[in-house]
C-alpha cells in the first residue's frame, strides 16, 4: 500500500514539473527505484512531490495548472447557485418583496407565476434549466482536462440555453429579475475560459519541441 | 552568492557535501543519505544550482542491469569556488553548523 501511494505521489511530482525539467523528473524517478530498495519510497516520493509543487509557481505551465484548478473550483458555485435557485422555485416564483436575496433566503413571500396558460411550458423549461446546470457543472471538468473542443462546444450550448431561457422567461411572463444570475454566471464563465485558452495558446507557442511529460 | 545573496543553510550543506569530494560524481539518493536533506529540498536546490552553473549533471549507466540510468552531480569550477569562498567567509556561520 505504501509503495502504491509512493508511486502515485511520484507520478504527481513528475506531472507537476514543466517540460524544461523533464530530465529532472526522470532523475527523480531513477532515484525513486533506489528508495524502494532502501525501503523508503513514500518519504522520497512525497518529498519530491512537495518540491515539485513548490516549483509550480515558478514556471508558466505550473502557474497555468494552478490557475485552471482555481478557476475550475471557482466555476462550481455557478452550478451550485443555479441548483439552489431551481430547488427554491426558479423561474416559476416571483422574487417577492425581498428581492432575489430574500427569495434565496426563503423570505419575501414569493408567489407562483404559473397560470393555466403557461403551466404547460413548465416541464420543458425545467429540463432546460437542469441541462444548463449540467452544462455549468461539466465545464470545470473539461477545463481541467484542457479539452478545448469540448469547452467550446459546452460554452456554445450554455450560451444558447441561457438565451433560450431568457426568451422563454419573457414570453411566459415569468420573473425576468432571476435571469440576472445565469446571465452573470455565463458571462464570467465565458470570459474566464477565453482568457485561459489564450494563455495556454501562448504557453504552447513558447514551449520547447518534444512530447510533454504532463 | 552566485545571485549576490548569502546561500541558504540547505545550500551550504549541499556545497559542503559536494566539495568534500569535488571530483566525484554523486547520485541524488546518496546525497540525501549523506546530508540528511529531504528529496523535496535537494532536487529544487540542485535544479537551481545547475541553472546557475554551480553544479553539473550527467546521466550515468546503472550499476545493475534493468535499472534506469541515474543522474549524477558534482560541483563545477564556479561551484567549487563558491564552496571554498563560503567556507572561508566570516559572514557565513551557518556553514559550520552543518553536519557532514
Amino acid at each position: 500500500m505504501t509503495t502504491k501511494l509512493a508511486y502515485v505521489a511520484m507520478a504527481l511530482a513528475e506531472a507537476c514539473l514543466d517540460d524544461r525539467r523533464r530530465d529532472w523528473a526522470m532523475a527523480m524517478r531513477a532515484e525513486f527505484y533506489i528508495a524502494i530498495v532502501d525501503g523508503k519510497p513514500l518519504a522520497f516520493a512525497s518529498g519530491c512531490l512537495v518540491g515539485a509543487l513548490r516549483e509550480m509557481p515558478r514556471h508558466a505551465e505550473g502557474r497555468f495548472a494552478l490557475t485552471s484548478h482555481a478557476l475550475a473550483l471557482g466555476l462550481l458555485p455557478i452550478a451550485a447557485l443555479m441548483i439552489v435557485g431551481t430547488t427554491a422555485g426558479f423561474p416559476f416564483l416571483s422574487s417577492g418583496h425581498a428581492g432575489i436575496a430574500g427569495w434565496l433566503a426563503g423570505t419575501g413571500a414569493p408567489e407562483s407565476l404559473l397560470t393555466p396558460w403557461n403551466s404547460g411550458f413548465a416541464p420543458p423549461l425545467a429540463m432546460l434549466i437542469w441541462g444548463l446546470i449540467v452544462g455549468h457543472a461539466l465545464m470545470p471538468w473539461f477545463i481541467l482536462e484542457r479539452d478545448w473542443d469540448r469547452v467550446g462546444m459546452l460554452a456554445r450550448v450554455n450560451g444558447a440555453a441561457t438565451v433560450t431561457l431568457f426568451l422563454f422567461t419573457g414570453v411566459l411572463f415569468l420573473d425576468m429579475a432571476f435571469m440576472v444570475l445565469p446571465a452573470i454566471g455565463l458571462a464570467i464563465e465565458l470570459w474566464a475560459v477565453w482568457l485561459l485558452h489564450r494563455w495556454q495558446t501562448d504557453i504552447v507557442a513558447g514551449a520547447p519541441p518534444g512530447p510533454s511529460i504532463a | 552568492m552566485a545571485n549576490g545573496r548569502r546561500p541558504s543553510k540547505q545550500m551550504l550543506t549541499l556545497l559542503d557535501a559536494l566539495s568534500a569530494r569535488s571530483q566525484e560524481w554523486r547520485h541524488g539518493y546518496d546525497i540525501i543519505k549523506e546530508t540528511g536533506l529531504l528529496s523535496g529540498t535537494l532536487y529544487p536546490l540542485l535544479m537551481r544550482m545547475t541553472d546557475q552553473g554551480l553544479v553539473e549533471a550527467e546521466w550515468r549507466e546503472p550499476a545493475q542491469p534493468g535499472r534506469p540510468p541515474r543522474h549524477a552531480y558534482r560541483l563545477t569550477a564556479q561551484g567549487l569556488a563558491l564552496a571554498l569562498a563560503v567556507a572561508d567567509h566570516p559572514g557565513s556561520p551557518g556553514f559550520r553548523e552543518v553536519r557532514v
